[in-house]
């Protein structure tokens, strides 16, 4: 026979992740609105990340040229243009400091392109589909690399 | 099994619901996609927006669930709108509120729960954003954040419909 308990109010929800740095500067190019605005918004609630988001390459070839970000975290949709913008970046040739930690997201991965994700020192690839859970994982592993972390001044 | 609550404010709730105009009307991509990115996020096999009625929950988006509305009475949903918080039932049969309700004795045999109030922006918590598995489940801190801002798109778009409704 089953055992019944008394309903237990649920414990108020402690912070998922308390991290003690502050959040760091991310570049989110993701085109699925769902996934982007669910990460970002979690990102930001959790403090791991103040992400800017953009959907395209363009978009975000635009703003390394403007301001530094901490990390980046590439759809590789647009394959070519994605990989121009990591050589562009670990070349200084942003406003980014060259050995920032870098994460992309991608359909499929074949021995050419792992090749050239490595020589362009991808922390992280996620293949879809991929969860948000693992999203914000990346995220966090991407915040665990404070050598490569450069803050804005 | 505990019947659902009836809040003390469910006039000022259903008033608000219904003035959305939104009860009864045909399934929508833009909630029928939260639904489903919602079950392949949390591998949920039933994900409902559930709209709670004066008698009825119905059900602007459903996934894993062939019935359009079901009794308010037995409905988990009724539980969750009386808190702004999640409601979260890890085991129904380990719970006094819902053991023997029919929809855990029977089909679909609800065993794990997880609602997200929608909250209007007057307050009004007009139904929820629910995933139901048929084992016990839990959720961490980062599946409950996860649920959470899918809830915050719900209501997102149900205060879109609505200024639409008043602008036009």
């Amino acid at each position: 026979m089953a055992v019944i308990h008394a309903p237990r109010p649920l414990p108020p929800p402690a912070p998922p992740v308390a991290p003690a740095a502050p959040p760091i500067a991310l570049l989110l190019v993701e085109p699925h609105f769902l996934v982007r605005r669910t990460v970002s918004a979690i990102a930001r609630d959790m403090r791991l990340a103040d992400p800017k988001e953009v959907t395209t390459i363009a978009a975000a070839e635009s703003l390394v040229a403007l301001c530094a970000f901490d990390a980046l975290f590439l759809s590789l949709d647009e394959e070519a243009a994605a990989l121009e913008l990591m050589s562009h970046v670990r070349n200084g040739d942003t406003k980014c400091a060259a050995d920032i930690p870098i994460a992309v997201t991608a359909a499929s991965c074949d021995t050419a392109l792992a090749l050239r994700l490595k020589h362009l020192d991808v922390q992280r690839l996620l293949l879809r589909p991929f969860k948000v859970k693992g999203f914000l994982d990346a995220i966090v592993a991407l915040r665990a690399h404070p050598a490569e972390i450069h803050r804005a001044a | 099994m505990i019947p659902a609550p009836i809040p003390t404010d469910d006039e000022r709730r259903l008033q608000a619901l219904r003035e959305m105009l939104i009860l009864d009307t045909p399934p929508e991509d833009r909630f029928d996609r939260v639904v489903k990115f919602a079950s392949e996020e949390f591998d949920m096999p039933i994900v409902l927006v559930s709209l709670v009625d004066a008698k009825r929950q119905w059900f602007k988006a459903r996934i894993g669930l062939d019935v359009c509305e079901t009794d308010r009475e037995s409905s988990f949903c009724g539980h969750t709108i009386m808190q702004p918080q999640l409601l979260i039932v890890e085991d129904t049969l380990q719970d006094e509120r819902f053991h023997d309700n029919p929809l855990v004795v029977g089909a679909p045999n609800i065993r794990f729960y997880a609602g997200a109030p929608l909250q209007l922006p007057g307050g009004e918590i007009v139904g929820t954003l629910c995933l139901i598995d048929r084992r016990p489940r839990t959720l961490d801190a980062m599946d409950r954040a996860i649920l959470g801002s899918l809830r915050e798109r719900v209501v997102g778009e149900l205060v879109s419909q609505d200024s639409q409704e008043v602008s036009g």
